[in-house]
């Protein structure tokens, strides 16, 4: 694959993984959050596969079937699990409204994707928007958490952030050293696995997996 | 060699981790997690000789680099987790027998300290700061199941909190780290050697200063939610009060450590690029916003973990202003409180823990008369916060006067003195409150068991420890200490 096709795809993915970010915030039902979470690691493995066969490097292609398997599959199936545990509404609880979130989504999109233009990083690939979808969509991400009030969709919040930062580290170094690069999937999977035991357990306790019943601890 | 007792350093906890979950191990879980934390400990002293004879070493290639800052965290770490694991036998025994913990939760719960404690002595033996982040992530995954045990509503919200807010702030040092791999890459490549620190170190003044600004803040603020820099701290008096206390040793005593380390290593990168004055006034003001947050806190709370953990956010924001204010003194001072704080504060939890399962309650209103009800248990905590109170003879003197010194230095007089002001408030506060509990009147026909030699073994060898090193200091404690500092300085 050329260096220049690569950038060009590289660049729409990443414009994907916005879309997807802004349609997760969206979503009024947990399983199109889920659904669309998922499409947008699909879109980030996407990106991983195009640089690695532009750069032709083995530690690129490997991140790139890791985020397939962990990101694509184990995260979202582990969390579709706690969602048919959940036994009568799927509907998505967020403080503040689909419209008020999607527009603030959007604002927050234009202005990061606008004002990090001209920061201090010049990619190895992509074109220089590749950085700041990358941390478009992490904010995106961080607004999901902020705003979402159940467990699933906090983690889905802590997803998308992770995505963001793989993408950033992608383009700005085709991705992390190879150890490293493993480690971040394993502790990714732990944590991913004990929110799972945790919204379980939540579900038992609270009989809910609000976290507004997690308000008691104060002062 | 070096290698050698790396290995058996983490290999021990690691090897009894496993073999306590086997059924016929099952019932010897806690005394063989014991030994297997005083091999951790024997280790990692005879790694501080060597590092003290030889100078810094390194094994396994690069991947291993121990100088004098990873020693002063790495034997912390061993002598608290010695004494917390010694702690934990007749704690976790009693809260079995109370019902609080089921049958099955012991052999876990040693298992899972022992990963505990092997993965944080991780942290500060390990070269490659990509690798250091992978070990801090694992620090919370591991110490949020730690926190949990219980399986009651509050203690799963205080680990849910942990978790989210945890694995968020060290997202941001993930993206911190990865800055400072993409400003080092031009220089050497993109290679794992770009993440060494001992490589890094040598390239610092190279690094694109525009760069290494927004990595130092991302670091920062990341990891700062770890070591619980307010206003990042929220997490921590929750998941520090509802872990079982010998946890809360840990988490408070030498886990915020591990975190802190991380951004001190940071620094020195950062400040070597950057210039230092734009390093320290950002650790001048997260740690006088720390210490100040956490006042008011401190004077209104009744619950005794609470009070404690509150004052591991106030101490851990007077270590940043000390390395803040920096020079020969700020940054002996930083290095001194570490340790001091380290001891102090683990034997504290411990013996708060005590007085919780005596009383069978976290409030100190319903905890009068201490001293007379448990005399020696009593004594420990009074002796712990006047050595948490920076009263003299106690090393916290030495170092809050060390940190007042380096603020004049600096040129940071002002800072300095209010810095000052909030640790007397605290402490006056910390000691009006174990004032009460220990010479308050008990309740009528109140009794407490006596706390058991293990017990009491437990809790009083960090304060002995933390006496000496205060009164009679050994010479190669002080040496250590100073080439810790130098080292944070950048210059060692």
């Amino acid at each position: 694959m050329s260096d220049q096709l690569a950038s060009t795809l590289i660049n729409d993915l990443s414009v994907g993984m916005v879309i997807a970010a802004i349609g997760v915030v969206w979503a009024r039902s947990l399983g199109w959050a889920l659904l669309l979470i998922c499409l947008q690691s699909l879109l980030l493995a996407g990106a991983a596969l195009c640089a690695g066969l532009a750069t032709a490097s083995s530690h690129v292609l490997i991140g790139a079937m890791l985020t397939l398997a962990v990101k694509v599959f184990a995260a979202p199936i582990l969390l579709w699990l706690v969602l048919l545990k959940l036994p009568t509404s799927h509907d998505v609880q967020a403080s503040i409204g689909q419209r008020t979130g999607v527009i603030l989504a959007i604002v927050l999109a234009l202005v990061f994707g606008q004002s990090l233009d001209a920061g201090p990083f010049r990619t190895a690939i992509g074109s220089d928007r590749v950085l700041p979808t990358a941390v478009t969509v992490m904010v995106i991400g961080l607004l999901v958490m902020v705003t979402h009030r159940q467990a699933l969709t906090q983690i889905v919040g802590f997803l998308m952030i992770e995505n963001g930062m793989a993408l950033a580290a992608l383009t700005a170094t085709y991705g992390m050293p190879l150890m490293v690069e493993l480690g971040i999937f394993l502790d990714l999977l732990m944590a991913v696995f004990v929110a799972f035991v945790y919204s379980g357990r939540m579900h038992t306790i609270f009989g809910s997996m609000d976290t507004d019943s997690l308000r008691t601890l104060k002062g | 060699m070096t290698q050698m007792l790396v290995a058996s350093m983490l290999l021990a906890p690691m090897v009894a981790a496993l073999s306590i979950q086997a059924p016929p191990l099952r019932r010897v879980a806690g005394p063989l997690a014991l030994l297997a934390a005083i091999v951790t400990l024997v280790s990692a002293l005879t790694i501080a000789v060597r590092v003290q004879t030889h100078g810094p070493q390194t094994a396994l290639g690069e991947w291993i680099y121990i100088d004098s800052l990873s020693v002063v965290i790495l034997v912390l770490i061993a002598v608290v987790a010695v004494c917390a694991t010694l702690n934990s036998i007749p704690y976790i025994t009693h809260d079995i027998a109370d019902g609080h913990l089921r049958h099955e939760d012991g052999p876990r719960y040693f298992s899972l300290l022992m990963v505990f404690t092997a993965n944080m002595a991780v942290v500060p033996v390990i070269n490659n700061l990509g690798v250091m982040w992978v070990a801090i992530e694992a620090t919370t995954v591991v110490s949020v199941l730690l926190v949990s045990i219980y399986r009651t509503g509050q203690s799963l919200e205080a680990a849910w909190k942990y978790l989210v807010l945890g694995s968020v702030g060290i997202a941001l040092a993930l993206f911190g780290t990865m800055m400072t791999y993409y400003a080092s890459s031009p220089i050497l490549g993109e290679s794992s050697d770009g993440l060494l620190w001992t490589e890094l170190r040598a390239i610092a003044s190279q690094l694109d200063p525009d760069i290494m600004r927004l990595a130092f803040v991302f670091l920062l603020v990341g990891y700062g939610t770890k070591v619980g820099l307010a206003p990042m701290h929220t997490w921590l008096p929750d998941a520090h009060s509802q872990a079982p206390s010998p946890v809360s040793a840990l988490l408070s005593g030498v886990l915020l450590n591990c975190a802190l380390y991380a951004i001190l290593r940071f620094r020195v990168l950062a400040a070597g690029s950057v210039g230092d004055a734009f390093t320290d006034d950002l650790l001048i003001a997260f740690g006088l916003f720390s210490a100040g947050l956490a006042l008011p806190f401190i004077i209104v709370q009744h619950d005794i973990k609470r009070m404690l953990a509150y004052s591991s956010v106030e101490h851990m924001g007077i270590i940043a202003l000390a390395v803040g204010f920096g020079g020969p003194f700020g940054l002996y001072a930083a290095m001194l409180h570490l340790v001091a704080h380290s001891l102090t504060k683990s034997s504290l939890f411990m013996a708060a823990g005590v007085m919780v399962q005596a009383f069978n309650t976290r409030s100190m209103h319903r905890m009068s008369g201490v001293l007379s009800l448990a005399p020696f248990g009593g004594a420990i905590l009074l002796v712990g916060v006047v050595g948490l109170s920076g009263l003299p003879p106690f090393a916290m003197f030495t170092s809050e006067y060390g940190l007042i010194a380096g603020s004049f230095t600096a040129g940071h007089g002002l800072i300095g003195v209010a810095g000052l002001l909030l640790i007397a408030l605290a402490a006056a506060s910390l000691l009006y409150h174990i004032v009460q509990v220990a010479y308050g009147q008990p309740r009528p026909g109140k009794t407490i068991a006596a706390p058991g030699a293990a017990t009491l073994l437990s809790i009083s060898v960090p304060l002995v420890i933390l006496v000496v090193l205060s009164i009679a200091p050994p010479g190669d404690f002080e040496s250590a200490l100073r080439d810790a500092a130098t080292v944070i300085g950048g210059k060692g």
